[in-house]
């Protein structure tokens, strides 16, 4: 019982650390990759000792500036309210990671530790439903400062948040399809072997491109990021957070690399293989390679090599977010809109059915 | 031990829950106990950029903003009810893809309908002046004589 | 015995909240306030269809009504001219029927709980309910399923009506 306890805590530690550490890493390379992108030097002044790192001590003294900044709440605004939004969106950008599988099993100890939080036969769903609840942290912070900036970035996020809150259910159904499961561990299972005679890997973006590109573009829309940052344009009307400073605004700041990382974790599992190692087979006891050679890897190796491609795989999608992000332009509100409800909506509904008859086709 | 089961079986979520509320309090109040706390008057405004405000934040806006949500509960509904189908999809074959696209096409008339009616289209921005060539009236470039010389 | 009594305080903690918040936002004076605390309700609400073992209808029930409505109140709240800040109470103006209503939903609800006989019945292990709610979706309330579809456009197709309508005034 208490081993039990102790093994679900451990692990909660590990994806919650694995999510905030990311996110850390994420704020510094955002800088130095725009740096990178646009022909500029970057962040660069704080060091360690003298070391400068490539600026990487650059997020502990963010951490610190927003520890030791002053953290007003506006007249007139109810303190635990003030303080309820930047909480609410903290916490639901972390908890659709819970369903999401970050290795197979572990050997531990004559034991094996299922690496998944909750192993739920409708993770997907409930991934999605929890996503579609960041919308309260946002509403609640535009309602509580009653500032016009504040309220209308809020009702863009919201009105930004919903319209592609639908796209994102239904570019997930083609691949639920093909996969047959609306578990995340089965779908990554699906995915752990190769076609074409063992030379390529099955991963869902082979099956389902359309999906997978409806999907991203959905995705960034939910993290509320250029080119789909109008509820946060800083050059006009700053954003619904506005009215925050120091920690509680560092919250928001984090959120939103946390939905960035979590939307990744997503890309990854549905459509990337999640956790599978390509040619790697825990059954064959090691790499298969597509030419007949055989590698071994012991099982516990096998269960760490997993862990370690999830993580690349993600800081991998993260960095193509990252790239789309610091190349695009921002789109006005009437092309958002209409992105979303005219062209994604339709298209999504067009790959479902297109999914759903060649699956019947080639079946019978 | 059985019936109970399915709620042990959310706990590891549970505890991510509490390890996300706990990190934020951490934070907020390791934070309040350490930042500055200087009282102006000026700190406490609603800012709009250096103005004081005027009147409340509460302004009429675009109604469109309702008419989305409420497209977006349509096909919510929509998205939700397709989910039991696609667990099922193999065991209904055709039958089961001709039923949900009959479905599916009532609600896509539903959308085709508020697109022809431009129901989702968000107004476009309608340029305040007329193209052509711009004549500058007599009178502004006074003004503007009278500005420069002054 | 332990897992029991947990599960007991589970179960009206859940029953707390989701009965306490019920009852801000009948009786509470601020629309916003009511609309936040409806959140909490139909969490309180979510969380009893978990702790039933029925977590597909437990999640359709945040992407639908947490996700969905509760936001178009919200909205609608929002998009009324100065209503803000007023101080409304509901109760006031409709307590007969709204009582009478009451009565009569639990009347009815307190009927269909009698009908099931729930001390015979062990309680059932877990098992992945969605496949069953799409079976029975697709075979038995077949009608109902497509007849929901025509409900919906029929709902999106008034509201464009009537938004068309303010617009050209």
């Amino acid at each position: 019982m208490l081993r039990t306890l102790l093994i679900d805590v451990g692990k909660a530690l590990y994806l919650f650390s694995g999510l905030m550490g990311l996110a850390a890493i994420l704020t510094w390379m955002e800088r130095k990759q725009s740096a990178l992108m646009q022909d500029r030097v970057g962040a660069n002044r704080a060091r360690i000792f003298g070391l400068r790192l490539l600026g990487l001590p650059h997020i502990i003294t963010d951490a610190v500036k927003l520890l030791t900044k002053e953290d007003f709440v506006p007249a007139g605004v109810p303190t635990w309210l003030h303080a309820l939004a930047p909480w609410v969106t903290l916490t639901v950008a972390c908890l659709p990671a819970a369903a999401i599988p970050f290795g197979h099993v572990l050997p531990w100890g004559g034991q094996a530790i299922e690496l998944q939080l909750m192993d739920m036969q409708v993770g997907l769903v409930y991934a999605l439903a929890i996503a579609s609840m960041a919308i309260y942290g946002v509403i609640l912070a535009g309602w509580v400062t009653r500032n016009k900036w504040a309220v209308l970035g809020s009702l863009r996020a919201a009105a930004q948040l919903i319209g592609f809150g639908v796209v994102l259910g239904i570019s997930l159904i083609g691949p639920v399809l093909l996969y047959g499961t609306l578990n995340l561990q089965e779908m990554v299972h699906w995915q752990d072997t190769t076609v074409l005679h063992g030379w390529l890997p099955r991963w869902g973006i082979f099956f389902q491109p359309l999906a997978f590109l409806v999907f991203l573009t959905v995705g960034i829309a939910e993290t509320k990021r250029i080119p789909f940052d109008l509820p946060e344009g800083e050059s006009e009307i700053i954003g619904y957070f506005l009215e925050y400073s120091g920690m509680k605004f560092g919250a928001f700041f984090l959120a939103d690399f946390i939905e960035t990382v979590v939307v990744a974790m997503l890309t990854v599992t549905v459509f990337l293989g999640g956790w599978s190692v390509p040619y790697l087979s825990a059954d064959q006891g090691g790499f298969v390679w597509p030419w007949g050679a055989h590698t071994a890897v012991p099982p516990a190796g096998v269960a760490l090599l997993q862990m370690a491609a999830f993580w690349v795989k993600v800081f991998a999608v993260c960095w193509l977010l990252l790239l789309i992000r610091w190349t695009l332009p921002r789109f006005r509100i009437d092309q958002a809109v209409r992105l979303g409800w005219q062209y994604l909506l339709p298209l999504s509904v067009l790959n479902t059915f297109g999914t759903a008859a060649v699956l019947l086709i080639v079946g019978q | 031990m059985q019936d109970s089961y399915a709620l042990w079986m959310y706990l590891p979520g549970l505890i991510l829950f509490i390890g996300g509320v706990a990190f934020v309090i951490l934070n907020v109040v390791l934070s309040h106990l350490i930042h500055p706390h200087v009282r102006t008057h000026e700190k406490y405004l609603a800012y709009e950029c250096g103005e004081d405000p005027i009147g409340g934040a509460w302004i009429q806006f675009n109604h469109r903003f309702y008419l989305l949500a409420l497209a977006f509960v349509v096909f919510d509904v929509e998205v939700v009810l397709l989910f039991p189908w696609v667990v099922v999809f193999r065991e209904f074959g055709w039958f089961g893809f001709i039923e949900v696209l009959v479905f599916i096409a009532v609600l896509l008339f539903g959308l085709a309908y508020a697109w022809r009616k431009e129901a989702l289209v968000w107004d476009k921005p309608q340029p305040m002046y007329q193209a052509g060539p711009v004549t500058v009236p007599a009178v502004a470039q006074e003004v503007r004589t009278d500005g420069a010389s002054s | 015995m332990v897992d029991v009594w947990l599960e007991r305080i589970l179960f009206y903690g859940l029953a707390l909240v989701t009965v306490g918040s019920a009852l801000v936002v009948t009786f509470g004076r601020n629309l916003v306030r009511s609309a936040f605390a409806l959140f909490f309700t139909l969490m309180g609400m979510a969380a009893m269809f978990v702790y039933l073992a029925a977590d597909f209808v437990a999640l359709v029930h945040i992407l639908v009504y947490i996700g969905g409505i509760l936001v178009l109140i919200l909205f609608g709240i929002w998009l009324t001219h100065r209503v803000i800040d007023l101080d409304i109470r509901a109760g006031r103006i409709q307590l007969i029927p709204g009582l009478i209503l009451g009565l009569v939903l639990m009347g009815l609800l307190g009927l269909t709980i009698r009908s099931f006989n729930l001390a015979a019945r062990t309680p059932a292990p877990y098992r992945a309910t969605a496949s069953g709610i799409g079976r029975l979706l697709l075979s038995t309330y077949l009608l109902p399923f497509e007849i929901a579809s025509v409900a919906l456009v029929v709902a999106l197709v008034g509201a464009i009506v009537i938004g068309r309508r303010e617009t050209s005034r």
